[in-house]
């Protein structure tokens, strides 16, 4: 998910009630904002540099993990999504089942 | 400690099963490590190479082709570390970078 | 659970690809070998995280299933598949249970024995036979392979492709009911048997992945005395040959990697369980009336277990089995062997004259021991100056720097001896 920074604090209160409203539905089973800044280590020789980019337009602003039917039912949630009304996107991957 | 989240990305090169293998079973020893460490505040999850992306305020639902994603994120894990330089240097022994693969690092978020 | 059983990947890979085959038909066995790269990509991407699952066999041919489902559903129609199963895959209602009584167990072990007999089509020579069984049912890759096989990876690159070309001309898995089974079968022993030796000559810069080669093709042996249709005495003989022989592989290399020869190697490193359950399996073997070439190899292999050294060992007994072996399946290369116990009963000047009898020999002028046996029995004849030049012949027709290195150091003891003749010569000539 991503957000545009300057209008974070005014949607706060928005995310706030997606994520009381993923809880009360036994959607949710975790989720974490992320700081916008962080480091990348790469590759054989362990590279550590700055990033992702503040600037760019795909920077995960967060995750959550949510308990959904199948891939309709888990876009169907995810359009309750505050970072949608900011003209972020939301980015959805099934889990790998853990056990067979 | 802080939580940070370790998004794994990269795409696994094909190998022998002896090969696959000796991936699969230096990954089970570090994730191990951590876990033993007491480090680890979140468990792994690995993600299916599949994706689709909702879009702007019009909810665009958009297929993505994950095969022609550079470097896309096939799994992450949230651990504990002191700070950012513990949580990198934490970073350095994933099994992925080997194989020329990528750690991003990023804390999380707290909620003042 | 945090290990897993060595080699687990390899010996599933080939269960995996023996169904998948079967299921795809052997025309696509390129999807099949992706399906089951996908496999061990996703236990990659799983168990690193949850561990190794209480069952990982179940685990990885389960991810297997799944994976073939979705393909067989989405591309129903894109591709011929097994031409046997072909309208049992057209249908939901038929699709399912055909998949689900393909993947029983008992299916899965006879098709990966169909997937050993079928990697050992006729059409193919022997070479061919082993890269492919090493590449489609141990998984080994081309590298591996390659490194196994002491050739470049271009050249085993394009013998596997070569090989996996026949192969699909043939569609479907070799029958076990097929009634050139028997046939079928002994080319399926001669190629394990050839697998086995190609580990067997390992040189020590590549022992590890070719005492792998050893392992590989003894297990696929005991696959095939799992199942009754393919455990005949001569399946049993040859299993039990190859523990008599792997049970000497801690003797034949020294400290500085140099070969040791049988003669030479010190008996007490020999492996007494591999020797024990050898002869346990040469005895099983004898059940039955069928003798085959391995009947009497592992015999001999055994009565060289028995002795305590070269010198205690029952040569005679080893020439009488070298004369039934000649009977059954003579060649040249048997013939030598024979000739070198007859060395070592009569000694060297016999040995020279059964070598000169040898039906054939022209054959052996490139086999570098043939060159080292005559070469030891002139040194012992004290022909020094002729044992050299043959050293010197055994050296330019050596397969590695391991075999190299040793025929050039018995060619310098032959200098050595001469020189040291010609040296007690001098004060003699003096004295003139």
């Amino acid at each position: 998910m991503a957000a545009p920074p300057e209008t974070m604090e005014k949607i706060m209160p928005k995310w706030m009630s997606w994520m009381k409203e993923l809880q009360d539905n036994g959607y949710l089973k975790a989720g974490r904002p992320l700081e916008r800044s962080g480091k990348l280590v790469t590759g054989k020789s362990r590279t550590v540099t700055d990033g992702p980019h503040v600037e760019s337009k795909d920077l995960i602003g967060g995750f959550v993990i949510i308990e959904a039917n199948d891939m309709n039912h888990a876009i169907e949630i995810s359009h309750g999504c505050p970072a949608l009304d900011n003209d972020g996107c939301v980015e959805i991957r099934p889990v790998m089942k853990l056990d067979m | 400690m802080t939580e940070f989240v370790l998004l794994f990305e990269g795409r696994v090169p094909p190998g022998s099963p002896q090969e696959m293998q000796k991936r699969t079973q230096k990954w089970i020893h570090w994730i191990q490590e951590l876990s033993q460490k007491g480090l680890v505040a979140f468990p792994g999850c690995p993600l299916e190479g599949v994706m689709k992306r909702v879009t702007g305020s019009k909810r665009e639902v958009t297929d993505v082709l994950f095969s022609e994603l550079k470097d896309p994120v096939c799994g992450f894990i949230i651990i504990l570390a002191n700070d950012m330089e513990h949580a990198v240097e934490i970073s350095r022994g994933c099994p992925g970078l080997d194989l020329e693969g990528t750690v991003e690092v990023r804390q999380v978020m707290t909620i003042h | 659970m945090m290990e897993l059983s060595e080699h687990l990947f390899r010996h599933e890979h080939g269960r995996m690809i023996g169904v998948l085959t079967h299921l795809f038909g052997v025309h696509n066995l390129a999807l099949a070998e992706d399906v089951v790269q996908d496999a061990f990509c996703r236990a990659l991407e799983v168990w690193k995280f949850s561990g190794v699952p209480a069952n990982p066999s179940a685990w990885l041919m389960a991810t297997a299933k799944n994976r073939a489902l979705d393909i067989l559903r989405r591309e129903r129609t894109a591709r011929n598949y097994a031409p046997e199963l072909g309208h049992l895959l057209q249908t939901e209602w038929t699709l399912s249970p055909t998949i689900d009584e393909l993947f029983k167990s008992q299916t899965i072990a006879d098709d990966q024995l169909r997937m050993m007999f079928t990697c050992c089509n006729p059409l193919l020579p022997e070479s061919s036979q082993i890269a492919l069984t090493l590449r489609v049912i141990c998984g080994f890759s081309v590298e591996e392979a390659a490194s196994a096989f002491l050739i470049s990876q271009d050249a085993m690159e394009k013998r596997i492709t070569r090989a996996k070309k026949v192969l699909a001309g043939s569609r479907t898995l070799f029958d076990l009911k097929d009634s050139d089974l028997c046939n079928r079968q002994s080319a399926v022993l001669r190629s394990l048997y050839l697998l086995f030796n190609e580990g067997y000559h390992a040189t020590s810069s590549e022992i590890v992945v070719r005492k792998d080669i050893c392992l590989e093709a003894m297990r696929l042996t005991s696959l095939l005395l799992h199942n009754p249709t393919t455990s005949t005495p001569a399946t049993c003989a040859l299993y039990a040959l190859m523990h008599l022989l792997a049970a000497r592989i801690p003797a034949r290399m020294d400290e500085d990697g140099h070969i040791v020869v049988l003669k030479s190697q010190d008996r007490t490193q020999w492996s007494s369980e591999l020797i024990a359950e050898g002869k346990r399996l040469l005895d099983l073997s004898a059940e039955g009336t069928e003798l085959s070439e391995y009947h009497i190899e592992a015999a001999i292999a055994a009565v060289h277990a028995d002795a305590s050294s070269a010198a205690e060992t029952d040569w005679e007994m080893i020439i009488s089995l070298y004369d039934s072996l000649m009977a059954l399946a003579p060649s040249p290369v048997i013939a030598l062997n024979r000739a070198i116990a007859v060395a070592q009963l009569e000694g060297p000047l016999c040995g020279i004259s059964a070598v000169e009898e040898i039906a054939d020999r022209d054959r052996l002028l490139h086999y570098p021991f043939y060159h080292a046996a005559v070469g030891e029995m002139q040194l012992l004849a004290g022909n020094c100056a002729i044992a050299m030049h043959c050293f010197d012949e055994a050296q330019l027709y050596s397969r590695n720097a391991s075999e190299k290195a040793f025929f050039k150091q018995r060619a310098e003891v032959c200098r050595i001896i001469e020189m040291e003749k010609s040296d007690r010569c001098i004060p003699a000539c003096q004295r003139e």
